[in-house]
């Protein structure tokens, strides 16, 4: 009997607690003057715009008290007419550094009143990315990273460098250096195995406060090689060859490498010439090598290979067809 | 016995048929294809002196209605070999204001600089100062001054007339790009923390100084027209990595609204024309991005003189340009010229140059035409039309 008693008011305690406590709760920030547990916040995504970019701002924290409110949403003091009693607006940002203010007040079913502001500052936070691979003087073009090249990365701000804030460089969500560092608008890291390494970078205040933030995809490429020929008056011709027609009696050749480490293209680990199946030497300079004419017509494949000892990705080879 | 003979005759009857019949046809034959063949066979380039093209020249008419130019000429046999070995540069030279326009080329391998007739097109020898390894070359605009590009930067002060004494003067900076704007020598150099763009006078020839700094080392330039700016510099192009576009002008950087994969530019009369991954060109002046309705390369375009239409090589086939596979040297276009009005989109052919395959590059609009470069022999080239 007296455990059916106690199981009651157990049962009983637990029914008014649903019934009861939680619209008590609830009825708690019936005064929304001040800022409480449920005042509402405004967010905006992107948090750190660039220049005329589009940014959604959304009332966050919007609890059951405020459904049904009448929402009134202003930018710069402006009223948003055609945005009254939507949660969510899409603004776009000003120019560079120009600071866009949104209002929204929400007047609620029970006559109270309460106000979430927030801002948001333009400004173009750009990553330049620099590989450290190799390619021949005349291409125009960037040089592309390979796996376990070094990559030299710079931010600007504005189209300038800024060493008034602390920067924290991310690749694949692993910080660079491990530690956010104050002026560190430029760092290096190793290309990963990854296909699209995420580069990620987030710009601090002295207070700590995010300033800019930016996240880019780092291309990966496989190094590949070309063949050139080598003119004792004009240099390193910019026409490659897929394969040579021998119309003198000699030619020299050249295979560059593209988008190879710079430190193996400058070591040239193991760099080999054949032709046919023979090794060949060269003279001095191991990416070049002389062909001469022997005698009959005919047909011989030239091969050059290079494998970096100590980072097996980094390597290229390639065959030239020679007709004589 | 008699059906063997009948049989022989039979033969001997459809032997001779069958051979007028492959006479017959043969003639025929030769006949369609003769027919077919004989204009090319006139006006074909057997590749003995100049090469010209034959084709009709446009109607003076029909550039003023399509662009509002006046004076369009199209001259027959415009087209024009001025070299028949490569040049690492070349412009038309004004020595005073009512000079005869000369065109000055700085030979290849040697840097040897010419001057051409402006007649015969005979090519005399200016200098014969060596300089190897050059791989660009500017002309100041009245000529006096030529900075040849190579591990080093060489200036030579030109002769007005042949035979006249060359001095050579030697900056020992390995610059990455050079160009000349009102007797001021800019060029490109990296640094450890970036490049510079360092500015040196030609004519007091004082000490180069720094003139403006960028925060990074691969840095494309596109050179205005005035040594004030602007200026417009990017990263390199890439086509898997986004070029901001940043701008110099008399002392401030601005961020311009601009940012591409694989971003190349050149800035013409008043704009900076480019492209991104996507192909297209557009037009950038003042915020303002318009696209050109055209498929071809930066660096395959110029302005007429006077800021007028755009000239462009593009190639004739609608595939476009493998841009990566271009700069390697992996492939090459054959173009036509086209005349582009960027301020109502249309396009239309100056001249298909149907006789030749020539990739062309470097066009510069001048008052003998246009002067450009094949890139696959370096060869100079001239195309005469007058504006």
């Amino acid at each position: 009997m007296r455990l059916l008693l106690s199981t009651s008011f157990c049962l009983v305690f637990i029914a008014f607690s649903v019934i009861f406590v939680e619209p008590v709760q609830a009825q708690l920030p019936t005064n929304f003057s001040g800022a409480g547990a449920y005042q509402p916040e405004l967010t905006f995504r992107p948090m750190t715009p660039e220049p005329g970019e589009e940014v959604t701002v959304k009332i966050g924290n919007f609890v059951s008290a405020l459904q049904g409110s009448e929402i009134n949403w202003t930018v710069n003091g402006i009223p948003l007419e055609d945005f009254k009693n939507q949660t969510e607006i899409i603004i776009r940002a000003g120019e560079v550094d120009e600071l866009v203010m949104v209002t929204a007040r929400l007047q609620t079913l029970s006559g109270d009143s309460v106000t979430a502001s927030g801002e948001v500052t333009a400004r173009y936070l750009d990553i330049i990315i620099e590989p450290q691979t190799h390619v021949p003087e005349f291409y125009t073009g960037r040089a592309l990273p390979s796996v376990g090249s070094q990559v030299n990365v710079t931010a600007l701000l504005n189209g300038i460098v800024d060493s008034q804030y602390v920067y924290t460089w991310r690749v694949n969500d692993a910080v660079v250096g491990n530690i956010g560092g104050r002026g560190q608008y430029t760092t290096q890291f190793e290309m990963p195995l990854d296909s699209r390494p995420i580069l990620s970078l987030d710009v601090f205040t002295l207070t700590g406060k995010l300033y800019a933030s930016k996240s880019v995809i780092v291309p990966n490429v496989q190094p590949f090689i070309r063949f050139y020929e080598v003119h004792n008056l004009y240099g390193l011709s910019d026409k490659s060859y897929d394969s040579l027609i021998l119309n003198g009696n000699s030619a020299t050749l050249r295979a560059v490498p593209y988008f190879l480490d710079s430190r193996v293209y400058n070591n040239a680990p193991n760099a080999v010439w054949s032709v046919g199946n023979q090794p060949v030497g060269t003279n001095g300079n191991p990416y070049e090598l002389t062909i001469e004419r022997t005698g009959e017509t005919g047909r011989v494949s030239l091969n050059f290979n290079l494998r970096s000892t100590t980072a097996l990705l980094q390597g290229v080879s390639g065959s030239l067809p020679v007709f004589y | 016995m008699g059906a063997s003979l009948y049989s022989i005759n039979m033969k001997k009857i459809l032997i001779i048929a069958g051979l007028v019949l492959i006479v017959a046809l043969l003639a025929i034959w030769l006949f369609m294809s003769g027919a077919s063949s004989a204009p090319d066979g006139v006006f074909a380039n057997l590749g003995f002196g100049n090469t010209t093209d034959p084709s009709v020249p446009q109607d003076q008419n029909f550039f003023e209605e399509e662009f509002g130019i006046d004076n369009v000429f199209v001259e027959e046999n415009r087209l024009r070999q001025l070299t028949s070995t490569p040049v690492v540069g070349y412009a038309e030279v004004l020595k005073t204001a009512s000079s005869t326009p000369e065109i000055y080329y700085v030979e290849a391998g040697t840097s040897h600089v010419y001057r051409l007739d402006p007649v015969s097109f005979e090519a005399s020898r200016l200098s014969n100062t060596t300089v190897t390894d050059v791989t660009k070359a500017v002309f100041s605009k009245d000529g006096g001054h030529v900075a040849l590009l190579s591990d080093k930067l060489t200036i030579l002060t030109l002769p007005d007339s042949i035979g006249g004494e060359v001095t050579s003067f030697s900056i020992f900076d390995a610059a990455d790009d050079v160009t000349i704007i009102d007797g001021q020598l800019l060029y490109l150099i990296e640094t450890t923390s970036g490049a510079s763009v360092k500015r040196y006078d030609l004519g007091t020839k004082l000490a180069s100084e720094t003139f403006f700094t960028i925060p990074f080392r691969e840095v494309a330039i596109a050179w205005g027209n005035d040594v004030a700016g602007p200026h417009y510099y990017y990263p390199k192009p890439a086509a898997s990595m986004v070029s901001p576009l940043y701008s110099w002008q008399t002392g401030a950087v601005t961020r311009e609204l601009v940012s591409e994969y694989g971003l190349v530019g050149t800035q013409l009369q008043g704009y900076l024309l480019f492209k991104g991954q996507d192909s297209i060109l557009r037009t950038y002046s003042n915020d303002v991005i318009q696209k050109v309705a055209i498929n071809t390369v930066t660096e395959k375009c110029a302005t007429e003189m006077s800021g007028g239409p755009l000239v462009c090589a593009a190639p004739k086939t609608e595939s476009g340009i493998d841009y990566g596979s271009w700069l390697r040297g992996e492939t090459g276009s054959d173009d036509q010229l086209l005349l582009v009005d960027i301020e109502n989109g249309s396009v239309v052919s100056l001249d298909s140059l149907s006789n030749n395959f020539l990739d062309i590059v470097g066009i510069k609009s001048v008052r003998t035409g246009l002067l450009m470069m094949d890139r696959a022999t370096g060869n100079l080239w001239q195309y005469n039309v007058t504006w």
